[in-house]
């Protein structure tokens, strides 16, 4: 990264890399509600109406399942759609299409119709958005054949990820915490493209290996830097992309400190921490010192009051104490 | 032609039907669309209609009334007015045979793992990545008090054990070596005690047994072999050694040597004594490698007195040349020359052989590139230096060609210092050898 | 639009009939698998719309869409193969009756759901749209599809963006074997295009002139930036939902013998021959071509090699 990139949010980040890749191919349209002159509700399309008009930016009905089968069509024929859905709970309604057709139609036509489409919107925890604004939901595509997930945690990662999922010929789910999307961080001005696929080692340890994604990174972070004080070097891996998950990145560093944390803000059972778990367990048996270990959240709706919301996520002390906890198995 | 009428298939899953009765008798004139006789399936009881038209013709021995029916099996023919009925089927009937996928390489479980049944009860809890040490190192860990939670024995107890025993450690080429010679781990303990033994030392041991005849010799330890032993193991006990390898290219300081050996006016100085040159200038830098590491607390030296081992019949000696930054390339030579020999002959003064603050240990005469040398305690580091031989190297990121390539061994003491610092001063030991003009100016 | 070739049509529908009389047969010896839903009774509209296509313009099918995969140009050995589960099949055998896709004509699929093609063929449209071709899309679907959801969104969404589609509705009074007019609190379908502000118009859909014409000018409209329309076709299918399935007790035999006195194939004979088209001797020659095409067609899926096991996960994702 060059020293003079500019520093941009998350959200300015991925717009960049929206405008850039639109400006670059006429088959890409984004459909979203209130994304049109509004710019959406996140700010994601701020402007682009003005620049590329109402068909290549879309505003639509509140019709979930509607504008995401249209868009699949869409991309059946040659176009590359983005659809903005705003927050993930809302294309639940959506299911169908999502696992029926989308994640399936390249199969089921022996792969001579693509499925060019990326899917982005609102996922996580925080802000008192209370149960039906809050879903992580990813396993659930992670589990299916034909979806790649990604889950940027960083300015830079949320360009470089959107540009290659829009280049992408296979459905990409494209997803932003709410908390990350303010967050600020260094953005370069030449053109680059993130891999889907790459979990990235965002700092080195020798005791213990905690595998995170999204917000839960930065959490993670401020949570074991204060254990350097005390002699503990904890590894810390973003996981960055759920489908494809990146094993072999956390199989070497489980190689190195025998240690295994996964922290992950969606649910446990059948989660991304299981997955890891049996495949850790399966290819790197050998190098584990102690049980591998996850922290979620609780398994309950997401609440509204702050204070219950707290209750539910794993907070910066519960993963120290998660990463103190495996040390001492 | 005759056309068959088989037991049809009533949903997707039917694998029979019971034929109920016939609609139509044997030699019936048919009609397409007439029913031919009723079948009982899951659901509900229905009527077949024939596809075709002519004379139902009903075997002798096909499928009665009442009687369950495989899918695909021969009830019934349509003839042609007059044609006879086929003697045999015309066509199996049944539903082609789909070849068995196998697209997963999925295999049955391992047979051992019964047989590991039986040894659940007394099985003591061990973590993997500690039982993987443990079988490398030839450890039983029954009757360990494992350190993890609920009495798990992990890495750490086995590292701990292994120091307390002063057990041989065997490098994994060492231990294959071994067992493939039958060579049990104690004979090996005995012969090198409280030591990491290499590959080199095994192959020798089973050597020197081949030519004995008797399968074991004992060779008492002269007192100068205990000295080293125990010095080695304490050493080895006490600090936390870590080794790093380093491939540099020599070819400038062969060059060097070249030159100087051209000009018969010059004295050549050995490799040893230009290490010796190049380590006291990278331990200026560096002063934590120029140290000593007590109880508590690393003691930096500021003299630069670097020690050579060196191999004599009464066993591995080390003279200590001191202050060797102040000396120049002619002066090391000499005294190095002179210690050596007072080495050999057993005539070398005790105080030649203190105050060592780092050690040079040089294999390259026996062929050997990269070892993992013991440090000599209370020192913090030795540099290891193989043997330097011809190599293809690529230069300047393009151009492949013919280089000098020796590589350098440093173990350090972990307790002391970090891997980061500790291979910076190697890469700084690199840079000079590789770059001798840096410090014959100075 | 181009006149008539009338006796087109009668090979096209002759064509649907003798293949899915074959693959009927296919069905009871067990060579076929799995669903085969047959689309006798319904020829005129898949052949009287195909007609106004061309490869470039895309059709969405139905779990009922042999048919319109062989109307839009899909050859009878592929459509055979596939539904042998054979290599050399639509799909290499790996969709079956219900996931016929031949992209290179324009056939985007047949579907084991109901609805989601309504919204594809208005997302083809938005496509089309965009990059600015002339292409239109076509859905097909039945009444069943008319009380989903997707009906509703799919055409509303075309509407409101004047898109190139059209929602061609087979109403053949039964979903499975749930009648139309239980399910239905309007029974009609053409009418309710009112409720989503575009054009709708009902029609016997089991007269291929009929449907070839009136599809005919919701295509050319919908070509030139008309938007999209909706056309309910009357017809009805005259074999049981599914092979294998009792065709009993939610319709009476009268019923289905009412029907099949307007056969399409039989009326359109009756309309060649009395608009002298053809001669009874030149429509005997070219109707026992067609059965000889379909038993051949059989006998390719037949003799096809099955697909290699090793291709079981190939094409999940566009790389692999």
């Amino acid at each position: 990264m060059s020293e003079s990139a500019p520093t941009l949010t998350f959200t300015e980040a991925a717009r960049a890399g929206l405008a850039e890749e639109m400006e670059r191919d006429p088959s890409i349209f984004v459909v979203g509600e209130g994304i049109g002159p509004r710019g959406g509700n996140f700010n994601t399309t701020l402007g682009l109406f003005e620049r590329f008009g109402p068909r290549r930016v879309r505003d639509t009905p509140i019709a979930e399942r509607g504008f995401i089968g249209m868009c699949t069509g869409a991309a059946m024929v040659g176009a590359r759609p983005v659809v903005d859905f705003m927050f993930l709970d809302f294309i639940l309604d959506a299911f169908g299409e999502l696992i029926n057709q989308i994640a399936k139609i390249q199969y089921m036509s022996s792969g001579r119709i693509a499925m060019p489409m990326v899917l982005r919107g609102c996922i996580g925890i925080g802000g008192s958005a209370a149960t039906h604004h809050s879903g992580n939901y990813y396993p659930f595509f992670a589990h299916q054949p034909g979806f790649r997930v990604v889950v940027p945690s960083t300015p830079h990662d949320a360009k470089g990820l959107l540009k290659t999922a829009i280049r992408s010929d296979d459905p990409v789910l494209f997803l932003e915490h709410r908390l990350l999307m303010a967050t600020k961080g260094p953005v370069p001005t030449e053109e680059y493209l993130e891999p889907i696929g790459k979990a990235k080692v965002r700092t080195t340890g020798n005791d213990a290996t905690v595998v995170t994604v999204g917000a839960m990174v930065q959490r993670t972070l401020d949570a074991v830097s204060p254990l350097s004080e005390d002699g503990l070097s904890i590894e810390v891996v973003d996981l960055v992309s759920i489908s494809p998950l990146d094993i072999p990145t956390i199989l070497e560093s489980v190689s190195k400190t025998g240690r295994l944390l996964i922290v992950d803000e969606d649910y446990e059972p059948c989660g991304i921490g299981a997955e890891i778990c049996a495949r850790i367990v399966k290819e790197g048996f050998d190098f584990l010192d102690a049980p591998i270990a996850r922290l979620n959240s609780a398994q309950a709706p997401i609440p509204y009051s702050p204070v219950l919301e707290k209750a539910i996520a794993p907070s910066k002390e519960d993963i120290a104490s998660a990463v103190l906890d495996l040390l001492a198995q | 032609m005759a056309i068959e009428i088989v037991m049809p298939r009533l949903g997707w899953t039917a694998e029979e039907g019971i034929l109920k009765e016939w609609l139509l008798a044997d030699g019936s004139k048919v009609e397409i669309g007439d029913a031919l006789f009723a079948v009982e399936g899951d659901k509900a009881v229905e009527e077949i209609t024939s596809l075709d038209p002519g004379i139902l013709r009903i075997p002798k021995d096909a499928p009665v009334p009442g009687q369950s029916v495989p899918v695909g099996s021969l009830l019934a023919y349509i003839l042609e007015e007059g044609e006879e009925m086929p003697a045999v089927p015309a066509q199996a009937g049944t539903a082609p045979e789909v070849p068995q996928a196998t697209v997963t390489g999925e295999t049955t479980p391992d047979a051992s793992i019964t047989g590991l049944q039986a040894n659940r009860k007394e099985r003591v809890a061990i973590s993997p990545r500690a039982r993987r040490l443990a079988l490398a190192q030839g450890i039983n860990w029954q009757g360990i008090q494992g350190s993890g939670r609920t009495g798990r024995v992990v890495e750490r107890d086995i590292v701990a054990l292994l120091r307390r025993q002063k057990l041989p450690v065997l490098s994994p080429v060492a231990r294959r070596i071994a067992a493939e010679a039958d060579l049990e781990v104690e004979a090996l303990q005995e012969a090198f005690p409280g030591q990491r033994i290499s590959a080199e030392q095994v192959r020798a041991f089973i050597s020197e047994k081949k030519q004995d005849g008797s399968p074991r010799q004992v060779v008492a330890f002269t007192p100068t072999r205990k000295a080293i032993a125990n010095h080695l193991s304490a050493g080895l006990a006490r600090s936390a050694p870590v080794t790093l390898h380093m491939e540099i290219d020599a070819t400038e300081l062969v060059r060097l040597r070249d030159q100087l050996k051209a000009d018969a006016r010059q004295s050549v100085p050995s490799y040893n004594v230009l290490f010796l040159k190049v380590l006291a200038h990278a331990l200026q830098d560096h002063t934590h490698l120029n140290a000593w590491v007590e109880e508590e607390a690393l003691i930096l030296v500021k003299a630069i007195n670097i020690g050579i081992a060196v191999q004599t019949d009464r066993g591995l000696l080390v003279p200590v040349i001191h202050e060797v930054d102040k000396k120049n390339l002619n002066e090391l030579q000499t005294e190095v020359g002179e210690l050596v020999n007072e080495a050999a002959t057993g005539t070398i003064h005790q105080s030649q052989l203190q105050e060592g603050t780092f050690t040079i240990t040089n294999l390259g005469t026996w062929e050997v590139d990269a070892f993992t040398p013991i440090i000599n305690s209370p020192q913090v580091g030795i540099l290891g230096i193989g043997r330097i031989r011809p190599k293809p190297m690529v230069v300047d990121k393009e151009s492949i060609v013919v280089r000098q390539a020796l590589t350098l061994s440093l173990t350090f003491d972990h307790r002391a210092l970090d891997g980061a610092p500790a291979a910076s001063f190697l890469q700084r030991v690199k840079k000079l050898a590789e770059q001798p003009y840096l410090w014959l100016t100075s | 639009m181009r006149p008539p070739d009338a006796l087109d049509f009668y090979r096209g529908m002759l064509q649907i009939r003798n293949t899915e009389g074959q693959l009927v047969r296919a069905y009871r010896n067990g060579e076929i698998m799995g669903a085969c839903h047959t689309y006798n009774g319904q020829e005129a509209v898949a052949v009287g719309v195909c007609a106004n296509l061309s490869p470039k313009d895309v059709v969405f099918s139905t779990h009922r869409g042999h048919g319109h995969a062989l109307a839009k140009g899909v050859s009878a050995d592929a459509v055979a193969a596939e539904m042998f589960g054979r290599a050399t099949g639509t799909s290499n055998g790996r969709g079956g009756s219900m996931h016929l896709f031949a992209p290179e004509v324009g056939m985007m699929g047949t579907t084991g759901i109901v609805g989601p093609n309504i919204l594809q063929a208005t997302g083809a449209a938005y496509a089309f749209q965009l990059l600015e071709k002339e292409e239109v899309a076509v859905a097909f679907f039945g009444d069943g599809a008319v009380n989903n959801g997707a009906f509703h969104e799919g055409l509303n969404l075309a509407t409101i963006w004047e898109l190139p589609v059209i929602f061609v509705c087979e109403n053949n009074l039964y979903a499975t074997e749930i009648a139309f007019s239980y399910s239905a609190g309007n029974p009609e379908v053409a009418n309710r295009a009112d409720a989503y502000g575009l054009p709708g118009e009902a029609i016997d859909g089991n007269d291929v002139m009929k449907v070839w014409e009136t599809a005919g000018q919701m295509i050319e409209r919908a070509r030139k930036g008309g938007g999209p329309s909706l056309l309910e076709c009357k017809t009805y299918r005259t074999r049981a939902h599914a092979e294998g399935m009792p065709d009993v007790g939610y319709r009476s035999q009268e019923e289905v013998a009412s029907w099949e006195q307007r056969d399409p194939i039989a009326r359109h004979r009756a309309y060649l021959l009395a608009h002298g088209v053809a001669t009874p001797k030149g429509l005997e020659e070219l109707e026992a071509a067609s059965l000889q095409a379909a038993i051949d067609a059989m006998e390719f899926a037949r003799t096809s090699p099955w697909p290699d096991p090793a291709t079981a996960t190939k094409n999940v994702f566009a790389e692999t």
